[in-house]
């Protein structure tokens, strides 16, 4: 019943599915609740999706979504590998969890969902044959304006990288991540250092340079670590003819405001979070600005 | 296991994977007269946790020192508090339990639990504080 999965989707997805099919199995009075917020996108798994279009129906008709009702209402084509409905439901119901605890099984089934839209949107986007995903689904990372990266890859000549990276010490952030409290006190930073200027010149003869394919994923590493980077200079030039020029790699960043409504509770919703970056990235793909990455 | 859960748990790891090797290796060896023992640990708990309350007053006076406040920023300062919390404790309970063993000795010799729950005590104390006292210097160091 369980078909494979997308290599894009985490293993664990389908257990999530079942942990809220359950719960409404077993409380089915949450229905109502969740009313039209419940979406049949959020499920991947074909029998859980069948399943979750069953109870969206008989809610939406006005039935009373139980067990009995729901495996009634779903093809028995869903049957498949000999897992019947029942059994099904009932390995469902198996993974229930009490209502107040729901929310977080829903919220995960959400942000996958919008997950796998946005990736669709960087899929449209990516240059054929380039990977977009990782284990996430896909990664963040800062992008160059297409002026900047054909100004890089001309540049055969590369003389000089210079980034700044600001270092604030501990961090709430580092702490989230799990460093721990020995790794925070044995850094080996003075007190007082906020930057960290670091600077790499060819040596000075006449053919002096620095090797680009280094550089290039140097400046890629480096604009991975987003707002930390204060500085990032490249000073190099297309043949030993042409001038020398240096390229602001932070001036050149793509970037886009948008704004974002301010929910209840004082917190930005879920959902706003990702509409502006599936904004942000569908107005990048519509400009041509992406694909850029080599 | 990321390395902020490592220091958390690894004193309380290390101490059962001691008292399964002292099971195991060292055949659950226990001095054959257990009374100095138990006088010797009782004295060594008190005079570690009058340490440790020692050492908590020293931090607090250092609330206002630069690298203080950026443990305090980052939300740090609540693990530097639970290790030394965590340091106490175990001594108070390692201290009460070496006190217990007068009562629960029957001539000179200990039921296998007593003495298991005391090498497990006896190795998550030594951590424990190893785990505080090397904190507390790095911290001082930089203070």
């Amino acid at each position: 019943m369980n078909a494979p999965l997308p290599a894009h989707v985490a293993l664990s997805e389908p257990e999530v599915e079942g942990v809220v099919l359950g719960s409404i199995f077993t409380f089915p009075e949450v229905m109502p609740v969740l009313g039209s917020s419940f979406n049949v996108d959020w499920f991947t798994d074909p029998a859980a999706r069948a399943f979750a279009e069953a109870m969206h129906d008989l809610h939406r008709k006005g039935h009373r979504v139980s067990a009995a009702t729901v495996i009634s209402a779903v093809s028995p084509a869903v049957e498949v590998d000999g897992l019947t409905r029942a059994q099904f439901v009932a390995r469902c119901m198996t993974l229930a969890v009490p209502l107040a605890m729901l929310s977080g099984s829903l919220a995960v089934l959400k942000d996958r969902w919008e997950r796998r839209i946005l990736s669709r949107e960087a899929a449209q986007a990516a240059a054929p044959g380039e990977s977009i995903f990782d284990r996430c689904g896909f990664r963040f990372g800062a992008v160059l304006q297409p002026g900047a990266y054909a100004k890089l890859r001309s540049m055969h000549v590369v003389r000089k990288v210079e980034m700044s990276i600001s270092l604030p010490g501990a961090r709430a952030a580092d702490r989230e991540r799990g460093r721990s409290l020995s790794q925070v006190l044995d850094a080996p930073l003075p007190e007082g250092i906020e930057k960290l200027h670091i600077s790499m010149t060819s040596a000075p003869e006449r053919n002096g340079r620095l090797g680009r394919a280094g550089v290039l994923g140097l400046v890629d590493e480096a604009l991975a670590l987003g707002p930390a980077v204060r500085e990032l200079l490249v000073r190099g030039k297309q043949d030993d003819d042409t001038a020398t020029e240096d390229i602001d790699l932070l001036e050149q960043r793509l970037e886009r405001n948008i704004s974002v409504q301010l929910g209840p509770g004082g917190r930005f919703p879920r959902h706003e979070r990702w509409r502006a970056l599936q904004v942000a990235m569908s107005g990048w793909r519509d400009d041509g600005a992406l694909p850029v990455v080599e | 296991m990321t390395a902020l859960q490592f220091e958390r748990f690894y004193p309380y790891a290390g101490a059962i994977a001691a008292t399964i090797a002292w099971w195991w290796l060292l055949g659950s060896a226990f001095p054959t007269d257990p009374n100095n023992l138990l006088l010797a640990t009782g004295t060594a708990s008190a005079v570690l946790v009058g340490f440790v309350a020692t050492v908590m007053a020293i931090i607090l006076s250092i609330t206002g020192s630069p690298v203080f406040r950026t443990l305090r920023a980052a939300g740090y300062h609540t693990d530097l508090f639970n290790y030394q919390f965590a340091a106490i404790i175990c001594g108070m309970v390692f201290l009460v339990f070496s006190m217990a063993g007068f009562f629960v000795m029957t001539s000179t010799e200990f039921p296998w639990l007593f003495k298991a729950m005391w090498v497990f005590l006896a190795a998550a104390n030594v951590l424990v504080f190893f785990r505080a006292f090397t904190i507390v210097f790095k911290l001082l160091k930089r203070a």
